[in-house]
């Protein structure tokens, strides 16, 4: 009798706080980004920085301008991606601090991971994984009104489930799968930037790396309250272990991207923050549904000679 | 002597047609940087070269070569170092672009042994303004599809590309903001005192990349 009253309370609570969380956040003065309005936007102000305070472009460029990077309707972009970084000290510090636990721990863990593990079962992980985290994504498809995406996630999760060895194989999404789905990889983040707020300071997470106030805030929601693995009573413990568990297993994908940043870096932390920042914002303004384009009829070819071009 | 008629006929039309192509090229961005795209990998292809070690070096220029005939690297530096490069005097200029053209392809030769024989598929073509074009490309992997976006601008009648945008990541934009980071535009003393640090951040990085490479 006990069981299945903590099992649905701590459900409920999950529920309630996080209807909690978007009502707060519904209500914020949260200014829509708009080309007309000039001056600072005030969305909230955390600590010593000013979250969402958009600077005044100083001075008209000239219409023919060679350094105008608006050519392309960048405006928006560069807005987003220039950084406030009012704890630079103590994010260069932590910088320092993930790069050594990545190159002296986590990166030889996993290497060693990779090597017991063949490619084949890290994919089912993998692929489990991405299956369990569907709730994360939908909320946020659906928060962002993304319905086209969310009905895909949706239509995946089940099929995966239920066809896929609970999540193990991917029987859509893939390349070769008949149906190929548009999946936006959403999260809690990129829901609040579609709603207007911005990055706010730049901040980088000991261990987990890169993030924003802004991000941070909802990977704590995504983590906390989205996560399957913290529903059903079950030990934080066993949580934290199979969420560590799946960093691992997914960096063995993606071993060495790091590095290679790192590599052609004057500045490695300047590097990271303006990659990151760049990614989440091309994240926050990917579209709202489409489906990926299928190839082009005009590829190169990796084996033929120079083809002539008419 | 009709055979050479034929033949020398023959031979007209052959060149007229390829002058057309020639043409074609220079119109469309796409068109450029497709067959840019497709020199580097035939080059990467050539069995003449693929797993030689000995011609490591050799490939390496060549493919240096079929990059800077369609990517302009002082644009490129230009753009990367934003409206300080106005104060540069034409000196400086020249020894940015020569350092920072070898610093990305140190880097970036570096990862020439990663190619799979991978395909580019283009898809999409802008002009805007007459002489911007985007090119919105995907590199086709055998797991997913990787947006790569190249931006081209029209200089004495050849687009060539001057940035490039992997995920959203854009090259010009990533190093902008390192330079910025180590230029100080506040005054001029301060100015010509960073402009020092970073010719010599870049040579060290130069000389680093160089090392690995040697090692290797």
């Amino acid at each position: 009798m006990k069981k299945p009253m903590t099992l649905k309370n701590s459900a409920s609570n999950a529920l309630l706080a996080f209807l909690v969380l978007t009502f707060i956040l519904l209500t914020f003065p949260s200014q829509v980004r708009s080309a007309e309005s000039d001056d600072p936007i005030l969305v909230a102000q955390v600590g010593s920085g000013i979250i969402g305070a958009v600077e005044k472009e100083n001075g008209s460029a000239p219409t023919d301008d060679d350094f105008d990077d608006d050519i392309w309707g960048d405006a928006k972009t560069q807005q987003q991606t220039g950084a406030s970084d009012p704890w630079e000290g103590y994010n260069r510090a932590m910088f320092t601090f993930n790069d050594f636990m990545y190159f002296k721990i986590t990166k030889p863990v996993t290497q060693g991971y990779m090597y017991v593990m063949p490619l084949r079962p890290r994919t089912w992980i993998n692929n489990f994984f991405q299956n369990l985290l569907y709730p994360v994504r939908v909320t946020s498809c659906l928060l962002q009104a993304k319905f086209f995406t969310a009905g895909a996630e949706t239509s995946k999760f089940v099929a995966n489930t239920v066809i896929g060895m609970g999540g193990l194989g991917n029987v859509a999404g893939s390349q070769q799968s008949t149906m190929p789905l548009y999946l936006g990889n959403e999260d809690m983040g990129q829901t609040f930037g579609v709603w207007g707020i911005s990055n706010g300071p730049y901040f980088v997470i000991p261990v987990l790396g890169p993030s924003t106030v802004r991000d941070a805030v909802g990977l704590g929601i995504d983590t906390f309250v989205l996560n399957p693995f913290w529903w059903f009573g079950i030990p934080w413990y066993y949580s934290v272990s199979a969420g560590a568990y799946n960093q691992i297993n997914k960096l063995s994908f993606h071993l060495g991207e790091y590095e290679s940043l790192k590599e052609g870096a004057i500045d490695p932390y300047l590097a990271l923050r303006n990659a990151y920042l760049q990614y989440r914002t091309k994240q926050v303004n990917d579209a709202k549904r489409g489906r990926p384009a299928p190839t082009s009829s005009i590829v190169t070819d990796p084996n033929a000679e120079t083809q002539p071009t008419n | 002597m009709k055979r050479i008629t034929t033949i020398s006929i023959f031979l007209l039309l052959l060149s007229l047609a390829s002058l057309a192509c020639f043409a074609a090229t220079a119109n469309s961005p796409l068109e450029r940087l497709r067959s840019g795209v497709q020199s580097v990998i035939n080059v990467l292809n050539d069995p003449q070269y693929k797993g030689v070690v000995d011609k490591q070096d050799e490939m390496n220029a060549k493919v240096r070569e079929a990059v800077k005939s369609f990517f302009n690297f002082r644009e490129l530096s230009k753009r990367t170092i934003g409206r300080p490069w106005l104060k540069f005097s034409s000196e400086e200029q020249d020894r940015f672009i020569s350092l920072f053209t070898q610093l990305l392809e140190e880097t970036y030769l570096g990862r020439i042994e990663d190619y799979t024989n991978e395909k580019v598929s283009f898809d999409k073509e802008t002009i805007i303004k007459a002489k911007y074009a985007q090119v919105d490309t995907r590199l086709l992997t055998n797991k997913e599809a990787i947006p790569v976006i190249y931006r081209l601008k029209l200089i004495d009648n050849a687009w060539n590309v001057y940035d490039v945008k992997i995920e959203g990541i854009s090259l010009v934009n990533n190093y902008r903001s390192q330079f910025a980071g180590i230029l100080d535009t506040s005054s001029n003393d301060k100015f010509e005192t960073s402009k020092k640090e970073l010719f010599t951040r870049l040579e060290q990085k130069c000389h680093e990349l160089k090392d690995q490479q040697e090692k290797k």
